[in-house]
């Protein structure tokens, strides 16, 4: 994808914002990270995270370029179920509220979601759900990365190779100088910046063009957008639910959330995100619908949001589509960068390859460790593979397989560990049969089905007896 | 079966109004932490 004429910006505008926002997180950042002491300060800011900053974190993360952009498109695509089933990603937000707090209830010490895989379910089980859980994470930050390339090109026209770079260089600066509590700060206002950019551009949209305009230009050019019925729309509402629980509920960047959560705020800060969240789509996604009404020419259907904004603001629409896009891109790029080094340090670092280390070395590491990871997404982005939502949906076949070992691991004594293994295994393979044979919008549906089945299949047959007692055993691991 | 004008306007309506809230709403969650120095 190259610059769009008339939703680009001119490359001197773009580099003025660019590098204003980039001086702007790096100095938050630092400041932000001159209180993060030791290994929990870094990691986990400190385990006392309030309300604000944990609803705030959660909101911020799950609002990806993905949501800004993929939403306009799926809109585009699939009409008022596409927003609708976009929407019911924050199901997952949602329903991790609960989790949240058991998670912080058993492990008041525990650092990343493979400590509990791998104490509830043992070294199989665990090595599985790594290999899951950072092929997803590791998946997820390039397709971040590539996003900010191909974003940054198409709305200022600079190249997609520095515009990625710069992109992926700021926030792996900030967050290396900060940790959990730089990103958890920055994630703040890019909140804030994010609901008022998405408000600015549905209120323009709603008074310049009016629902009787839009629905009647819809109705003539393309009625099925309309459709309350489209089938494969109305499969993609069930499959996106579960990719949103699936991703919720096994990724570390959650669970390093919950952990750092001061007691009581997991449950009400995920909640609350949650419902937060929910309208976020439908507001970024039926500026689409306006398209018909506007007679915009769409060549490609990712870009329906920085189109309609131009369109309706001119370069003013195009410097909020662009501050919105860095902002979003930024909020979940600085939580995979974290997440995803948590997980190397403490699972692969000290749980594979130096068991020995002690908290003051993982400490320094961490540090290294984010460059590294940071590095390694930038030498992967450099060719540009894939869109944005191809990446996104063939995941989900993996993460929406971890749904139930993880869920029912947390809540019940009877789980067995090989069957967890085994549905995680089982439920991937199945997912992605159904994605090459049928379509993306099955793949997470059937994973999640096929690993339910054999998390209570196995657990019927030979049902274990676990002690919950064990999960605290995180706190004699580290000390 | 296709969505109406009003049933659209409502469906928008209120996810504007919504996000709309949700700064007002993280800001005085904020307030109040700063305020109980529970920010941290």
């Amino acid at each position: 994808m190259n610059s769009l004429p008339g939703a680009s910006l001119d490359a001197v505008t773009g580099w003025f914002i660019l590098a204003l926002f980039s001086v702007l997180w790096i100095a938050l950042g630092y400041f932000l990270g001159r209180r993060a002491v030791g290994l929990e300060g870094f990691m986990l800011a400190g385990r006392k995270v309030g309300l604000a900053l944990g609803t705030a974190t959660a909101m911020a993360t799950w609002v990806t370029s993905n949501t800004t952009m993929a939403a306009p498109q799926l809109a585009l695509q699939m009409g008022v179920w596409g927003m609708l089933g976009y929407s019911l990603g924050s199901v997952g937000l949602m329903l991790f509220a609960p989790l949240a707090k058991r998670i912080r209830t058993l492990m008041p010490t525990g650092y990343t979601s493979g400590d509990f895989v791998r104490l509830r379910y043992g070294k199989l089980a665990w090595r599985v759900f790594l290999a899951i859980s950072l092929f997803y994470g590791f998946g997820w930050l390039v397709s971040m990365g590539m996003a900010g390339g191909v974003l940054v090109n198409a709305l200022t026209g600079i190249d997609y190779r520095i515009g990625m770079s710069v992109i992926l260089a700021v926030c792996v600066l900030y967050t290396m100088l900060g940790g959990l509590r730089a990103v958890i700060g920055t994630d703040f206002l890019q909140t804030l910046i994010i609901l008022v950019g998405v408000v600015i551009l549905a209120w323009l949209a709603i008074s310049e063009v009016g629902f009787a305009r839009m629905h009647a230009a819809v109705l003539e050019d393309r009625p099925e957008l309309l459709n309350l019925l489209m089938p494969a729309a109305i499969m993609f509402l069930f499959n996106n639910l579960l990719f949103g629980v699936g991703e919720i509920f096994h990724s570390n960047v959650w669970w390093s959330r919950a952990f750092a959560f001061r007691e009581g705020v997991g449950f009400r800060a995920y909640l609350v995100a949650g419902l937060f969240w929910m309208p976020i789509p439908v507001v970024a996604g039926f500026v689409a619908l306006t398209v018909p009404a506007l007679g915009i020419n769409v060549p490609a259907a990712d870009m329906v949001g920085p189109l309609v904004a131009a369109k309706l603001l001119g370069a003013t629409g195009a410097v909020l589509v662009f501050i919105v896009v860095f902002a979003a891109l930024a909020s979940s790029l600085d939580s995979l960068l974290a997440a995803t080094s948590d997980l190397i340090l403490t699972d692969i670092y000290k749980g594979h390859l130096r068991p020995q280390a002690s908290d003051a070395e993982l400490a320094r590491a961490a540090r290294w460790v984010v460059l590294g990871l940071g590095l390694l997404a930038w030498l992967s982005c450099l060719p540009r593979l894939t869109t944005l939502a191809e990446l996104l949906y063939f995941t989900g076949a993996f993460v929406a397989s971890t749904i139930w070992p993880i869920a029912a691991g947390l809540y019940w004594r009877s789980v067995n560990p090989a069957g967890a293994a085994l549905a995680m295994v089982s439920g991937t393979l199945t997912g992605l049969a159904a994605y090459f044979t049928i379509g993306f919008y099955v793949a997470a549906l059937v994973s999640a089905a096929v690993s339910m089945s054999v998390v209570l299949l196995t657990s019927w047959l030979r049902p274990a007896e676990f002690d919950w007692n064990v999960l605290a055993a995180t706190s004699g691991r580290r000390k | 079966m296709t969505i109406s004008v009003t049933a659209l306007a409502w469906l928008v309506g209120s996810a504007v109004a919504v996000t709309a809230l949700a700064p007002v709403v993280l800001l005085l969650f904020w307030l109040s932490d700063l305020v109980r120095g529970r920010l941290w």
